[in-house]
């Protein structure tokens, strides 16, 4: 009985975690998904113990969520859009900067059922289309319509749980959703559990062309250990090259570390993330490489989508300056 | 004999009532996105490991059942004292009363972020949300207490803290534990709430997992399996009731 | 006893005035009465004449606005050991036997319970007919024995003075009547000064030495009447040739009070 009360207290006098030697925290910006496996990768193949690093990872509720932990010291690294991070130092000093690009392209996308009449962006003009309340994606969409010559108010915008839009439109009270083309996989299991298919009209195809989820790392601990962070980068750069070229073993990866993760769908949302990690912008930039001038071109897109000037944020201090460089070597 | 009836007469309503859901699921082919069949429900719940469940339960419960005793241990000093004095009553009620009328699922990104991921921060999210109703029940059952047992104790001049002890707390144990029902069940509300906004294990943070992966009959298992854990804690609390207390269970005077 | 004692004054109510709020109405204005040691008084009056704030202020657990109430000639200012109270109801514990009920003041004023004592309520338990109740909890015990156990309770302490606060309103007429006779029992083997609040006029006559009838509020002592009845009182006590002539008397000072009102 005795014994049992002890464990019970220790189970739950967890100690925070604090910058011990190389143990570091690592923040999700959502539940764990095919998409977040590089960082479970990255412990499974050892990427993270080759640099001396102990990595445990904590899952998170959006990017603003992921960027205020990181902020806040309760995580050292973390997946976010650099967009929301931009647009938070743009407004506050936030000591977070990315330090590895992950996304080269817009995850945005809009889905709609095989048949319907929607084929191109520009078809949507007059038709219901639901978005989640708290996704990224819904700053970027009055850019995306302006691309088609549209506004907003040409469409009937209905904000539901990321969970109630897939039912939505199979049940036909919209004509299409908005939502990341990394849950393709998942989506066309839903759809064919009531006998229908999905089209996909990925934003990055119109031309939206920006970074997007990138890894982050707290700026103070960038000034106390510069190296460590370095290290970190070098490890994740290893593990996304892995991951996305080793898609199947990613998916044991992360099933591995988190049973509740079905290998196979992961495998499936890893191969449909493909195209926002490796796409041509990498092929003219190389991996793992943040350029100044697509970083421009990133931030006077989110600098639209959030109504800032583009002089409120030099863009470069949203980055950490090695990673200008490429982290690889 | 009769409560035998009557319990068989029960579980005969809720077979019936799992069968016309699992046969209007199957008539009207009812999507499993909107209602997944009770079979396909139960196999949901038979392809998660065993001690996957459990490390959910696990996780879900410590945090609910800490939350409760530490919230336990507060609200009945806190009481005591408030009874004592009008005071420290006039200057904890209303605060009191603000944090019950805050909405703990706005303050809880706050509070991972103020004390962390870890389970501190959940217990604490549990405290808030489990407070309330303690401390209130308490006095209120306090107060209770007939004068004439206040007027013995006076009489007999014993110490204020007899009075409390021998007479107002035993006597309060009727309301104390209205309110601890009431308590258990919000107790892994808070906990769940805490697990939707950071957790890596928890059943509120396994049925918010599942959905995010479309896995709606897996969603719903975890769903029951939580309410059946939530009855099972009410019930517990009943027993205790029950076995240790019995004369509040009748305390109508 | 020894005789001497008898003369002696236990209770001394001296123009006591008493009301709930600085300036709000009187309750009681103008209150005098002796009570002798080991008598036994009842007093009776229209509902809401203060009967109840008038044994608490004996009790000690009101002081009064004005004029003073002085037991065994010291000004009561605090409950005292040597009184005991019983009340409307029996206000039981319920989460005790019938026993710990009885030694509950002694556990509530001194925090433990001896053997002797224990033993000793034990003795009163039997001489109240209860001795087979003892380890039962007051729900499983009818309203009368619940009183009962009540009043053993204030004995326990063996208080020179037993205040009543018409103790068994509660009771059917039959309980009722029982249960005064066996008032009277023990009061004769353990003297006491009792003081009596009730509101039936037979049971007051039958029971006491001496009937005091309150007027209604602002309430005073409007008649004291010495029941010459002989004791012991019994079911006979109810034929006696008096006894309908007293019981007229002090409902004739009641209705006055009431059509005065």
């Amino acid at each position: 009985m005795k014994k049992g009360w002890a464990l019970f207290l220790v189970g739950w006098l967890w100690i925070t975690p604090s910058v011990a030697k190389d143990n570091v925290v690592f923040q999700l910006d959502w539940l764990p998904g095919g998409d977040k496996s590089p960082v479970y990768v990255g412990i499974e193949q050892g990427f993270f113990s080759a640099q001396n690093i102990e990595v445990k990872v904590l899952t998170g509720r959006g990017s603003t969520d992921s960027i205020t932990r990181v902020a806040a010291g309760r995580a050292h690294f973390g997946f976010a859009d650099i967009g929301t991070l931009m647009a938070a130092k743009a407004q506050s000093p936030v000591p977070v900067v990315a330090i590895h690009p992950y996304f080269t392209e817009a995850p945005h996308a809009f889905y709609v059922l095989s048949d319907s009449p929607v084929t191109r962006i520009s078809d949507l003009k007059g038709k219901k289309v639901a978005t989640s309340a708290f996704t990224s994606s819904n700053a970027f969409l009055p850019l995306v319509l302006a691309q088609h010559q549209m506004q907003e108010k040409d469409l009937t915008l209905i904000k539901a749980n990321v969970g109630a839009l897939g039912p939505m439109m199979l049940s036909g009270n919209v004509d299409a959703i908005i939502a990341w083309v990394t849950n393709l996989g998942l989506y066309k299991q839903q759809a064919m559990s009531a006998g229908k298919t999905l089209r996909i009209l990925p934003w990055s195809e119109s031309g939206l062309s920006l970074y997007s989820s990138s890894v982050i790392a707290s700026e103070r601990l960038l000034a106390s250990n510069p190296d460590l962070v370095k290290r970190f980068a070098k490890a994740m750069h290893q593990a996304i090259e892995f991951a996305y070229h080793q898609a199947e073993q990613a998916g044991k990866d992360i099933h591995q570390q988190v049973p509740e993760v079905d290998a196979v769908i992961a495998k499936e949302q890893i191969e449909a993330t493909y195209p926002l990690v490796f796409n041509a912008i990498t092929e003219r930039d190389g991996f793992g490489v943040f350029t100044k001038a697509y970083l421009a071109t990133t931030w006077k897109y989110v600098a639209k989508a959030n109504n800032l000037t583009e002089d409120s944020l030099d863009a470069e201090s949203a980055v950490a300056s090695f990673a200008f460089a490429g982290a690889a070597e | 004999m009769k409560t035998l009836l009557s319990r068989l007469w029960i579980l005969l309503f809720w077979l019936a009532l799992v069968a016309v859901w699992e046969i209007s699921c199957r008539v009207w082919a009812v999507p499993e996105f909107i209602l997944p069949m009770p079979s396909a429900i139960w196999q949901a719940f038979l392809d998660v490991e065993f001690n996957r469940w459990m490390a959910h339960l696990w996780a879900t419960l410590r945090v609910a059942l800490s939350g409760f005793f530490i919230s336990l241990a507060i609200s009945l000093p806190l009481a005591i004292v408030m009874l004592r004095s009008a005071t420290i009553k006039k200057l904890l009620y209303p605060m009191l009363v603000v944090i019950q009328a805050t909405p703990v699922v706005a303050v809880a990104p706050l509070i991972i972020v103020l004390v962390g991921t870890e389970d501190p921060s959940r217990i604490l999210i549990t405290c808030l949300i489990t407070f309330f109703p303690m401390v209130v029940s308490t006095i209120t059952g306090m107060s209770a207490t007939p004068d004439e047992l206040i007027e013995l104790s006076r009489s007999l001049q014993a110490p204020r803290y007899r009075e409390t002890w021998q007479i107002r707390i035993p006597y309060a144990m009727g309301h104390i534990f209205s309110g601890l029902r009431v308590a258990i069940t919000l107790a892994v509300i808070g906990a769940v709430v805490a697990e939707f906004v950071a957790a890596e294990e928890g059943l509120g943070y396994f049925i918010q997992f599942s959905t995010s992966f479309f896995k709606i009959p897996q969603a719903f298992a975890g769903l029951i399996f939580l309410a059946c854990v939530s009855l099972l804690l009410f019930k517990s609390v009943q027993w205790v009731q029950q076995l240790w207390f019995p004369w509040s269970l009748n305390n109508n005077e | 006893m020894e005789k001497q004692a008898l003369q002696q004054a236990s209770i001394e109510l001296a123009a006591i005035s008493h009301r709930f709020e600085p300036a709000g109405d009187w309750v009681i204005k103008g209150l005098s009465s002796t009570i002798s040691q080991h008598e036994f008084v009842a007093v009776v009056g229209p509902s809401g004449c203060g009967k109840s704030t008038l044994l608490r202020m004996i009790a000690g657990l009101l002081s009064p606005a004005d004029g003073a109430v002085e037991v065994y000639g010291h000004a009561v200012t605090a409950p005292r050991d040597d009184v005991g109270i019983v009340f409307q109801k029996p206000t039981l514990l319920p989460w005790l036997t019938v026993l710990d009920n009885v030694t509950f003041p002694l556990k509530h004023k001194y925090g433990r319970v001896s053997k002797a004592e224990s033993e000793q309520a034990s003795v009163l338990l039997k001489r109240a007919g209860l001795d087979g109740v003892a380890q039962r909890y007051p729900h499983q015990l009818s309203g009368g024995m619940q009183q009962r156990v009540g009043i053993v309770r204030a004995m326990l302490l063996n208080p020179d003075i037993l205040l009543m606060d018409e103790p068994f309103s509660a009771l059917d007429a039959l309980t009722r009547e029982r249960i005064g006779f066996d008032l009277l029992d023990l009061w004769q083997q353990q003297p006491k000064t009792v003081v009596f609040i009730t509101h039936s006029i037979s049971e007051a006559v039958l029971l006491a030495d001496r009937v005091v009838v309150m007027s209604a509020r602002p309430s005073s002592v409007v008649e004291d009447i010495v029941i010459d009845l002989p004791r012991p009182r019994s079911q006979q006590t109810l034929q006696h040739p008096d006894f309908a002539a007293l019981t007229a008397r002090v409902r004739t000072h009641i209705y006055a009070q009431v059509s005065a009102d």
